[in-house]
């Protein structure tokens, strides 16, 4: 009988020979997580699907740096945030999307709950792109300021204030709809 | 009146960051405000909500898209790493993108001392500059450089007549001196050169022993052309980029290309980091015709154009190359070397050309070819050319053709005397002037701390065109390193001398015995290779 293990296994060395049929059970277990970061990243459901697309056509070749140190989900996402990243940056460069965002002068009220009166994902898109890309990759994906400071190529003390602003962000747009 | 932590402090303490001194001072005031501690309440179910949002599901038709890409053979090349530092590769692609193979490791900004602060920031007012904008420099440095009252700013600058050269090739210049303003604050105006398009950063002390390069990233400023990166600093920043981080030059590139569609030079990087990154394979086929549909519409649009810049025809030849267009490549290749002999491309083809033709020429006549391309060589081309003819010259087996072209190579290429005078004295023919040129070296090796030693002197950086501005190599640490790592095994074998570093001083050591066959070599400087316990 074949472990879960095994079978991952053997999925990873049929991706790696480029075979489709493991591609495709890659696709199984982790399209919708790969398809999740995509879209919170880039924030378009079209972008999001080339990006998925890109990953899981790239993945063969580039699970030859995949060292096995790490779950092999964990690799896959981190290669998904930055692909999606990239494109980011190059839309960024066509659009010159500004990231200036002013900031919160009033506190926050009291019990209210972020998703009161506004869905946080609606508040999520809302967001400039950096400030987007930083929120969801710490507060969602879980990544260090340092780790997103080298996936964006920007200093950890930046992600760190990007973060402060994507938050600022949030809550003007959650209770400014109060 | 209440005093409330600023709000930085409040995310701070709710993300768990705060350091205890700081964590226990703020629970202290949450305990007692009900405004703060609403802030790191709705903080923290912020975090928990954002934490519990669903998975949104892919549509169901991607898989099959997906699986129908992978059997029409589509290909992508993921970004499976952050700073990749790999050593630039192979000669097909370094040979046309980079013009000529370096032969030796050359000072740099990140070849410093290094001490990497995480958390250290450079910042530049305004952000994106203009050419020749004066610009306002705040950086905020860490415990690294505590006490310092004021640090040094140093940079390499790149124009557009730097063409494709390698970063660790270009003069490491000392730009401003940063002024501390407390709390690790320092800052620094400077005006920006003209030609500069690119420029990197790193911050170091006034002795060049702490070096801040952004672990080793450096800190990058580019000029705008208005609202967009400048085209040649978007190049600048590709040649920068290429022995460095190839998927941020990849990417350089595609931006390039993208801003200008019309630029041949960034079609031509684009297409070798493409071909770089695709490996044996080489490029995918779908992006071959891509590229080849492209070339086409270049061709068509600068064929007639007879005023072509040594940068276009350069290009097109070497985008022709890359697509693996023989005829079209020749035909570049002829109005290359007609219309801009001088351009980067032009000598390394003319080099490769004298290059081939050495299998069967004698060693004089591969000479006289190398003497009249080093007649109009400009000066960074200089140093491939001077060593590709040194060792010719070694061939020819005549001291002072091989004198000459030592001599050379040592003009441009000062810090690497050393490795240059050991390669010598290691084959028979050489040995004597190798010698010679060793002992020199080492009597001007007149105190650990010499600059000389690892670096240009004064007076050839004065002589050096770039170099009108302040110049400081970190001369002391390179030239340690150059001994320690590449050249002392080979000059001890020859001198009997020991190098070695201790309390981070150069010192050296005579050897008890000689070597077989050896005649012994006398003793060099004094202050340099003082006996054991003289110093």
């Amino acid at each position: 009988m074949v472990t879960e293990r095994e079978r991952h296994s053997t999925l990873v060395k049929g991706a790696r020979a480029g075979q489709p049929d493991a591609i495709a059970g890659l696709y199984d277990l982790y399209g919708k997580t790969v398809y999740g970061v995509a879209l919170r990243l880039s924030n378009s459901e079209t972008d999001a699907e080339d990006v998925v697309q890109d990953v899981f056509i790239g993945l063969g070749r580039s699970l030859a740096s995949f060292e096995g140190r790490g779950s092999l989900e964990g690799w896959i996402k981190r290669v998904t945030a930055r692909t999606a990243l990239m494109r980011l940056r190059r839309q960024r460069a066509r659009n010159e999307i500004s990231i200036e965002v002013g900031l919160l002068a009033s506190a926050a009220s009291s019990e209210s709950s972020p998703t009161d009166r506004l869905t946080l994902e609606q508040a999520l898109a809302g967001l400039p792109d950096e400030l987007r890309a930083v929120f969801v990759l710490k507060e969602i994906e879980g990544y260090s300021h340092r780790e997103i400071g080298e996936m964006m190529g920007i200093q950890p003390g930046t992600s760190k204030i990007r973060l402060h602003r994507a938050r600022r962000e949030l809550q003007r747009s959650i209770e400014g709809t109060a | 009146m209440i005093f409330h932590p600023t709000q930085s402090r409040l995310h701070g303490f709710a993300d768990g960051a705060l350091i205890k001194k700081v964590r226990v001072k703020t629970a202290a005031h949450l305990e007692r405000c009900s405004k703060c501690r609403n802030t790191v309440g709705w903080l923290r179910r912020l975090s928990r909500e954002a934490n519990a949002l669903p998975l949104p599901t892919p549509p169901p038709e991607l898989r099959d898209r997906i699986l129908e890409s992978l059997r029409r053979g589509d290909r992508v090349i993921l970004p499976v790493a952050d700073h990749p530092r790999p050593a630039w590769p192979g000669r097909r692609v370094a040979a046309g993108f980079s013009a000529i193979v370096a032969v030796a490791i050359g000072a740099s900004l990140i070849r410093a001392p290094e001490l990497a602060s995480e958390a250290s920031e450079l910042r530049f007012y305004p952000e994106h500059p203009q050419r020749g904008d004066e610009i306002a420099i705040e950086y905020h440095g860490t415990s690294m450089f505590a006490g310092e009252d004021s640090l040094m700013l140093r940079a390499v600058y790149r124009t557009a007549a730097d063409g494709s050269t390698w970063h660790e090739d270009l003069p490491v210049l000392r730009v401003a001196t940063l002024t501390g303003l407390g709390e690790g604050v320092y800052t620094a105006t400077l005006r920006l050169p003209e030609d500069v398009v690119y420029a990197l950063f790193a911050v170091e002390d006034d002795r060049g022993s702490r070096v801040d390069s952004r672990g080793r990233a450096l800190w990058e400023l580019l000029v705008y052309d208005d609202d967009k990166p400048d085209r040649d600093a978007l190049m600048q920043k590709t040649y920068d980029l290429q022995r460095r981080n190839w998927e941020l030059a990849l990417e350089t590139a595609q931006q390039a290309t993208e801003l200008y569609p019309n630029h041949v030079a960034a079609w031509f990087a684009l297409s070798s980091l493409q071909q770089l990154l695709s490996g044996k394979a080489g490029l995918p086929r779908e992006l071959l015709s891509r590229h080849r549909a492209r070339f086409a519409q270049l061709e068509r649009a600068l064929a007639q154009n007879h005023a072509l810049s040594g940068a276009d025809l350069g290009g097109m030849y070497g985008y022709a190359v890359m697509l693996g267009d023989d005829v079209a490549a020749e035909r570049w290749r002829e109005r290359l070397l007609r219309e801009a002999p001088e351009h980067d491309l032009a000598l390394a083809v003319s080099l490769s050309e004298v290059q081939k033709a050495a299998s069967t020429d004698p060693p004089s006549t591969t000479l006289a070819k190398l003497e009249r391309l080093w007649a109009t060589a400009q000066s960074h081309h200089r140093r491939p050319l001077s060593s590709y003819a040194f060792d010719i010259a070694v061939q020819s087996g005549t001291s002072e053709v091989m004198a000459m072209w030592l001599d050379r190579y040592a003009r441009v290429q000062p810090r690497d005397m050393v490795l240059a005078a050991t390669e010598l004295a290691s084959v028979p023919v050489g040995r004597e002037l190798g010698i010679s040129r060793l002992r020199f070296l080492l009597g001007r090796l007149e105190s650990p701390d010499d600059g000389r030693f690892g670096g240009p002197s004064p007076q050839a950086v004065q002589t050096d065109t770039r170099a009108a501005r302040e110049v400081r190599l970190s001369t002391r640490p390179q030239g340690i390193d150059r001994l320690d790592h590449a050249a002392s095994r080979v000059f001890h074998s020859i001198t009997g001398f020991n190098f070695y570093v201790e309390g981070g001083t150069l010192r050296g050591s005579q050897r008890k015995r000689s070597l077989p066959n050896q005649e012994s070599t006398g003793r060099p400087s004094r202050k340099a290779t003082p006996e054991p316990g003289e110093g």
